[in-house]
């Protein structure tokens, strides 16, 4: 433990200089106006920045990455409060509450409250994955290619089975993420497939201008069919948190703070689950049952602080399984594996340092976003009132320069349109986009290891239902599909 | 609101996963098996596409069996909902398209986004003629700062 604390106060004194501070404090607000702008969401924002930040020493980048994300997560529940939509799919159980209490006149308390439960997630986070990435790291360990092979494939069928409202679909997206990641030269004949003759394909899909594109010009075309009206804001009130209501609300804070890591960690799930999670059980639990929808602080609360604590919670299976817990958790993954960190199983033995220095970052952007929600409430409104015929040209521009810097090529660029109009006719035909991100991300792991696995057995199945961790994930699959498909009749007969 | 797309709309999709799915199972089941470079059934290269292929063509066929019991082929068709937008985002992803494929690379990348940022502002703004005007100086403005940023800040190779 105490090891531990002298690692965190090493880190911090690592990140301790202004230059660490100013990125810090830029990538937060970037982060937050991006989170806050509705339809840009953190994937996006993180897939940018990743692009962005290429050149940059790899704790720099990181340390931009993980503020942009804990910003945007933030930023998305102005415009929920504020405009009832929210700004991240993970505020848009912030909408309920507050945005009603917007319409009674707090919406600057409202926006306070946001602030409190988002702080409050992100500490509450921060401890677990403290707690937790050593633990499961030695858990991680015990891996081999046999439950590497399970944990893949249940990444992709829990990602589809609880992001967007339809499993079967969800299902789908995750296959072809998974199968699109087998396109290129395999791992182990270095054989061509799928490349119909193309030496750009031989290499395969970047993954970060295929990110960049199924976030960032997908959604980009989806805010230009959208567009909104230019938006009319009342004046807000008073936006300075009241230590009161944490004290007041700490049982609720500490429930939803656990649910949203514990949701962090499920690989694939991500904020928004978290979010609704935390929500729901802050109602169940709730003495003003009655409040919730019409302007409940609680409610508000709850949602707040569960989707802000799913972001250490998601970056822990990164860390001890390189698995990651959100789609922004997936391209953060990308990142630091381009900057040459390899988290994984052995995090814990090979660099310690490294999980304290993420929790660092955390609190780096715990301390922008407490700053931004305090002092630039007046400037986020003006935010809100930015014409999407101005934003959408400047962020397609990062969308192609990005893809364009990872390796100066071309081809990248054009990797990143048919993404994005993949995303687009995707989305349209309601196929969440998460669980594609986790089959890109999920593919070459999920390959290597059932390949790895046959070889070592020397083509028998049996290690793959067996041994303990493998048969339990194998069970877990089965009994989330079929829980699916006995629910569907009913569905289907109700939609006739 | 979310928009959920119509059974027949679903039915469609199912008939084109079910096709790719096919198409991935026929390519994987063909792909060289290197048999002569000592490669094994289970180690060869066509052997994890064809099963994604395979799970993708069964979840091709689930899907089109519900939209069968949700009434497709004959009812539904496309939600209002999905209608709408079409022609503003034909036009973005037009001009993303020319910026992207036809300027980027060909033309220096400050005129190149000059040109895009002006022309995507000019035309989304119209009629409008005081935005419009204002279209080349977020134009000029972007080409410079973005310029700026990705060569000397962040040490980025432009196209």
């Amino acid at each position: 433990m105490f090891e531990g604390l002298v690692l965190f106060g090493k880190s911090i004194g690592g990140f301790l200089n202004a230059e660490s501070i100013l990125w810090a404090l830029g990538a937060s607000l970037v982060g937050v106006v991006i989170g806050a702008l509705p339809g840009l969401t953190a994937t996006m924002g993180v897939a940018l920045m990743t692009t962005l930040t290429l050149k940059m020493p790899a704790s720099q980048a990181l340390l931009v990455l993980v503020c942009t994300y804990v910003g945007a997560i933030y930023g998305g529940s102005r415009s929920a409060i504020l405009l009832n939509i929210p700004g991240t799919p993970a505020s848009a159980a912030s909408c309920l509450d507050g945005y009603a209490l917007a319409r009674k006149g707090k919406a600057g308390y409202a926006m306070g409250i946001a602030t409190t439960g988002s702080v409050m997630g992100t500490l509450i986070g921060m401890f677990f994955l403290a707690l937790f990435t050593p633990l499961l790291g030695n858990v991680a360990l015990k891996f081999g290619a046999y439950e590497f092979f399970w944990l893949a494939a249940f990444g992709v069928v829990i990602s589809g089975n609880l992001t967007g409202s339809d499993p079967l679909k969800g299902w789908m997206a995750g296959f072809l993420g998974l199968f699109l990641a087998t396109i290129g030269q395999e791992g182990v004949y270095a054989f061509e497939r799928f490349t119909f003759g193309s030496r750009d394909l031989a290499g395969g899909l970047s993954l970060v201008p295929a990110l960049v594109g199924a976030f960032g010009f997908a959604e980009l075309l989806m805010v230009m069919r959208e567009r909104r009206p230019p938006v009319h804001l009342d004046p807000v009130d008073s936006v300075v948190p009241r230590l009161r209501d944490v004290f007041r609300y700490w049982r609720t804070i500490i429930r939803s703070g656990c649910i949203g890591t514990f949701i962090g960690i499920v690989p694939g799930v991500g904020e928004d689950t978290a979010a609704w999670t935390s929500y729901a059980a802050a109602k169940r639990a709730s003495a003003e049952k009655e409040l919730f929808g019409k302007g409940s602080v609680e409610g508000l609360m709850a949602a707040e602080t569960g989707d802000n604590a799913c972001v250490p919670g998601a970056i822990i299976p990164v860390l001890t399984l390189q698995i990651p817990g959100s789609a922004p958790a997936a391209v953060l993954m990308a990142a630091m594996l381009i900057h040459g960190v390899r988290p994984g199983p052995l995090i814990m033995v090979e660099a310690p340092h490294f999980v304290y220095d993420i929790i660092t970052m955390m609190l780096f952007a715990t301390i922008g976003i407490l700053i931004y929600g305090l002092v630039l409430t007046r400037l986020l409104v003006q935010v809100l009132r930015a014409r999407y015929q101005v934003i959408v040209p400047i962020l397609f521009v990062l969308c192609a320069v990005g893809s364009f810097a990872i390796a100066a090529r071309l081809f990248d660029v054009w990797v990143m349109l048919a993404f994005g109009i993949l995303g687009f006719a995707l989305r349209l035909l309601n196929y969440p986009m998460a669980p594609l991100v986790l089959g890109l991300v999920l593919g070459d792991l999920l390959e290597k290891s059932l390949r790895r696995g046959l070889v070592l057995s020397d083509g028998d199945l049996t290690p793959f239902f067996t041994r303990p961790i493998s048969a339990f994930l194998c069970a877990l699959i089965v009994l989330i599909v079929l829980s699916r498909f006995i629910r569907w009749r009913p569905y289907a007969n109700r939609a006739v | 609101m979310e928009e959920k797309p119509s059974a027949r709309i679903d039915f469609a999709s199912a008939l084109a996963w079910i096709a790719a799915g096919g198409a991935i199972v026929v390519a994987s089941w063909t792909m060289d098996r290197l048999e002569r470079h000592g490669a094994t059934l289970y180690s060869a290269p066509g052997l994890v596409p064809g099963l994604l292929g395979m799970v993708l063509l069964a979840l091709g066929v689930v899907l089109a069996a519900r939209a069968l019991r949700q009434g497709a082929p004959r009812g539904g068709g496309m939600n209002p909902s999905l209608r709408r937008g079409w022609a503003g985002t034909a036009l973005a992803a037009a001009l993303c398209l020319a910026y992207a494929v036809g300027l980027v690379g060909r033309v220096p990348f400050w005129m190149a986004t000059f040109l895009f940022v002006t022309a995507f502002i000019a035309v989304f703004e119209y009629p409008s003629r005081t935005r419009m005007a204002l279209a080349a100086l977020y134009g000029a403005a972007t080409s410079l700062a973005a310029t700026y940023l990705f060569e000397t800040v962040f040490l980025v190779r432009l196209p």
